[in-house]
């Protein structure tokens, strides 16, 4: 099934979409493979929203 | 690649509720303005999409968005040529939840099929109907639209047949489950100031194509059309959809220009060639934005093109401070100008 989810990222992490594609596996306890794509939707003080569909 | 004109890139995200490529390919016109400055300028299907009705240029290459991701962060490459759009070959599936639709909709979207072969001349190989229901949802969720798929795996075995019958690029079209769409907000995009509530949806079929097979794939949505009684109600950047009973050809037209997917050994595309990205407003958070900036492509933000992003550019350093922003598209075409 694939899903979209939404997760808070710290703004420091958002640098280097490899840094951050890392940071979302990492959270979602996913393959980075599994990952089908990210979007940083809004700045919340110092954090980001980012929207997250991938594969599971 | 010779480089007499600048490569560019413009995108408008889809699902996010912009004013200017947020309806039904409104951003098109705007898109086909700047690439008379460009050698080649690539666009998402969002900024192409316009139901029956379609018209690039021949500058403008049409790609989706997980593969313009995945070029601009080096995975890929891609080859686009004479030789490459003659070598196209396209096959379109069709969710089995057709069958639970009036039969006019499938067959309106297999004589576009037709007429897109025998009218246009589009290489159109085949088309077949997955085993089982997609089960694709709409969701919205802080004005962003967005879905999920209950049964990608029989769109897989799709795709896997066609492959075998020699398809390189994939038209999917689904059955969009919108029962978590109030009618407010359907009513909102119709009008003009809401979010195309199926863009986000869309975008996670074709991704999941491209994702597992690298393949190029487009998604166009197979919806019940009942022509407006009155027609002052619908915004005009909607009118194509509204006028539409098949959203196809533009989507087959798309894919009939659009590049090879190359890893290795690259095509004779790459995003060393890229000399800029255009967003809308504010539009950052994304891999193409992201790597342009660290590759020091210029990217321009227009500020005109309002959408839902609540990005905050201020709030990560100096990460977007290379941005150059245009009041508008003038701006952008008076900058492309000096850029040649």
């Amino acid at each position: 099934m694939i899903h979209t989810t939404t997760i808070t990222v710290p703004n420091s992490q958002i640098k280097d979409t490899f840094v951050i594609t890392a940071h979302i596996a990492s959270i979602l306890n996913i393959a980075e493979d599994d990952m089908i794509r990210w979007a940083i939707t809004a700045t919340n003080g110092d954090n980001s929203s980012i929207i997250v569909t991938y594969a599971k | 690649m010779p480089n007499n004109k600048p490569i560019g890139i413009y995108i408008v995200p889809t699902g996010i509720g912009a004013e200017i490529g947020g309806y039904g390919g409104d951003a098109l016109p705007y898109a086909k303005k700047l690439s008379r400055y460009c050698e080649y300028l690539i666009v998402n299907p969002n900024v192409a999409n316009a139901g029956a009705y379609y018209g690039m240029s021949d500058a403008m290459i049409y790609a989706e968005g997980l593969t313009i991701d995945r070029f601009m962060e080096g995975k890929i490459s891609f080859n686009f040529s004479q030789k490459t759009l003659d070598d196209i070959k396209i096959g379109v599936i069709f969710d089995k939840a057709v069958d639970k639709l009036p039969k006019y909709i499938l067959n309106a979207n297999i004589l576009s099929i037709n007429a897109m072969k025998t009218s246009v001349g589009i290489n159109i190989i085949d088309y077949m109907i997955t085993n089982e229901p997609v089960g694709a949802g709409i969701e919205m969720r802080d004005g962003i639209s967005f879905g999920s798929i209950d049964n990608p795996e029989t769109i897989y075995s799709a795709v896997e047949e066609l492959i075998a019958r020699g398809c390189n690029r994939i038209a999917v079209c689904c059955v969009l489950d919108d029962g978590n769409v109030s009618e407010e907000a359907k009513l909102a995009y119709e009008e003009g100031h809401g979010v195309d509530p199926i863009g986000g949806l869309e975008a996670i079929i074709s991704h999941s194509i491209i994702a597992k097979y690298n393949i190029m794939a487009v998604h166009a949505p197979l919806l019940p059309i009942e022509l407006p009684e009155n027609i002052d109600s619908i915004d005009p950047r909607v009118a194509s959809e509204a006028s539409s009973f098949t959203f196809l050809p533009s989507i087959l037209y798309g894919l009939s220009r659009s590049p090879d997917i190359a890893t290795k050994p690259r095509g004779n595309l790459s995003v060393d060639d890229i000399d800029f990205v255009v967003v809308p407003h504010n539009c950052f958070g994304n891999p193409v934005v992201l790597e342009a900036l660290k590759r020091g492509i210029k990217v321009y933000s227009i500020k005109d093109n309002k959408n839902n992003s609540q990005l905050k550019p201020q709030a990560y350093g100096d990460l977007f401070r290379s941005v150059i922003y245009c009041d508008d598209h003038e701006e952008l075409y008076r900058a492309m100008q000096g850029l040649d």
